[in-house]
């Protein structure tokens, strides 16, 4: 039943997700990285790929080598970027797309992640209890846009900017006689006021003639036709020209006419371009994590203590034929270990090799821990301190496929440390599963003005 | 798309010269237009963009229209300010109804 109930759920998930799923784009999605689940020692993969931070990414992760078999998943990762809960006026489009400095670079992509897990290792003594582990992480170096991604976003954010100023060359010089002629009361008369308005806007500046057409388009077939509608059932004096704004207005909010859809479309076209280029940036990057990780004894807030904190730097290189990447990873940790009172202090380095093609991704890694350990045992007699220095190794391949945009499998396999705390063994064996569901709130339309 | 309409008041000086600047925030983009008052049309992106002298503007106003279009994954927020000889006059903030919408500002500024 386990195993069946775990492969419904990824066909489940498969389904929900292919319903609007688009192109395929491997580099989108990268293995589940979240700093607060590597402190908790659960992350398969030690060294993460560089990512795009969605506003709320989750994690789901199952572990083969459980004794029990297949289980619904239980190991969640939330992590979310502060910088976009706040309002910035001053941000403008240019400074979004253009590579920043490193104060810009270490603000803005910013993540906090949260995870908890049931604490039950046989080499802890606490008996129930739960582990949170809280992380940050951020770039300080993000590599260089690919220039053909550059010049494919220049040609859509100048398609968008023909549509728009070709909206603004339908509405703006009505508006402009609205507000010129506010006791106007005259359909014919505002009609060739709105005709000779118009031949001003494109008199007086230098338009290109496909923003004209368009835009004339748009007047005589979107706008005109509706502009007078139950205008002249009105008998009240000066308000004539009142209603025929608040038609105006009306025509320029109806979601049916096809001028909104075409702004739309151009719209989601340069935005997929600019999350294109951030996740497909080539040459080095430079990611700074650190996490700590809380235990709660018998899962009580007041009855807490840090049992693991660390900070690690994960330097990168991607080729520009996207195919390849190399990343190392150098690692501080301080450890705590209740059941031998002991402490461990560990210095990690490592490096990985990626190779991607289609919607396939195989990587390598490699990490190096030299580990000293101080522990005490006490008696009834005298208390004895000792010191150990360890050295250890974990070596792990991990193959990913992406089922969907948002739906990306991995499993893998080989060697953890010999010294861990987290699971019992040494052999890794995950599967996981990561499922998008990052994106913007969508809110509620509401009415004209 | 949303018509969000302001008034703003300011005040000239008869000997000065004004310029207008538009500037869009949270990361997204937009157009701008507006006839100055002289009765010559500008639009696209506003930086400087002569209005006219303070003697011909008192009394009367200008009529901004600009149109901004979600295009920043991280949010539907939009912004807009408006800067006269590099001043800041006004900031608004308005969010898109769904992804990838669209605003359009239609701001009135009334000068005394």
């Amino acid at each position: 039943m386990r195993k069946t109930s775990f492969f419904v759920t990824i066909l489940f998930l498969f389904c929900t997700a292919l319903v609007q799923s688009q192109k395929i784009d491997l580099t989108e999605l990268k293995a589940p990285s979240s700093p607060a689940f590597t402190i908790l020692g659960i992350q398969p993969a030690e060294i993460a790929r560089p990512t795009s931070y969605e506003a709320f990414q989750a994690s789901l992760f199952e572990n083969l080598s459980n004794t029990e078999g297949f289980s619904i998943p239980q190991n969640v990762a939330l992590e979310f970027t502060p910088f976009w809960l706040a309002a910035h006026p001053k941000l403008s489009f240019e400074d979004l797309i253009n590579s920043k400095n490193i104060a810009s670079n270490v603000l803005q992509n910013s993540s906090v992640s949260i995870a908890t897990i049931d604490i039950n290792s046989e080499l802890d003594s606490i008996v129930n209890g739960t582990r949170m582990g809280i992380g940050y992480r951020t770039f300080l170096f993000k590599g260089s846009p690919s220039k053909e991604n550059r010049s494919k976003l220049m040609t859509a954010v100048s398609e968008l900017k023909k549509t728009q100023r070709s909206i603004l060359g339908a509405y703006q010089p009505l508006f402009q006689v609205l507000a010129e002629n506010p006791s106007i009361n005259d359909a014919d008369e505002l009609k060739e006021k709105f005709n000779a308005e118009l031949e001003l806007f494109f008199d007086t500046q230098d338009l290109s003639t496909e923003v004209e057409e368009m835009a004339r388009k748009i007047y005589t077939e979107e706008v005109l036709p509706s502009l007078f509608e139950e205008v002249y059932l009105i008998q009240a004096p000066n308000t004539f020209a009142a209603e025929v704004f608040k038609n105006l207005s009306k025509i320029l909010s109806d979601k049916t006419v096809g001028i909104e859809q075409k702004l739309k479309e151009k719209a989601a076209k340069v935005e997929a371009l600019i999350v294109e280029q951030e996740t497909n940036y080539k040459g080095f990057y430079l990611e700074f994590s650190s996490a700590m990780a809380l235990d709660f004894q018998e899962s009580k807030f007041n009855n807490s203590y840090i049992h693991k904190w660390g900070v690690w730097l994960t330097p990168s290189y991607r080729t520009k034929s996207d195919q390849f990447e190399f990343l190392g990873v150098v690692r501080y940790l301080e450890n705590r270990i209740v059941a031998t009172n002991s402490e461990t202090q560990n210095i990690d380095a490592g490096a990985k090799i990626a190779f991607q093609t289609g919607r396939f991704s195989l990587s390598g890694e490699a990490i190096f821990r030299f580990q000293n350990v101080t522990s005490s045992t006490s008696s009834a007699f005298e208390t004895t301190n000792s010191e150990e220095n360890i050295e250890d190794l974990k070596a792990v391949l991990t193959l990913e496929y992406k089922l969907t945009d948002t739906l990306l499998l991995t499993y893998t396999f080989g060697q953890n440390f010999d010294q861990n705390t987290e699971i019992n063994g040494n052999v890794v064996s995950t599967i996981g599963l990561n499922y998008d569901l990052g994106g913007k709130k969508i809110i509620k339309d509401f009415a004209l003005n | 798309m949303k018509l969000i309409r302001n008034d703003i008041s300011f005040n000239v000086d008869s000997g000065k010269r004004y310029y207008l600047t538009i500037k869009f925030g949270e990361g997204q983009d937009g157009s701008s237009s507006f006839k100055d008052i002289e009765g010559n049309y500008h639009t696209g992106n506003l930086v400087n963009t002569q209005v006219g002298t303070g003697a011909k503007m008192e009394g009367k106003f200008i009529l901004i229209g600009s149109i901004v279009t979600d295009t920043n994954q991280h949010t539907n927020a939009t912004s807009i300010t408006y800067l006269i000889n590099n001043i800041e006059v006004a900031t608004y903030r308005e969010e898109v109804a769904e992804d990838n919408g669209t605003i359009f500002y239609s701001t009135q500024i009334y000068f005394t």
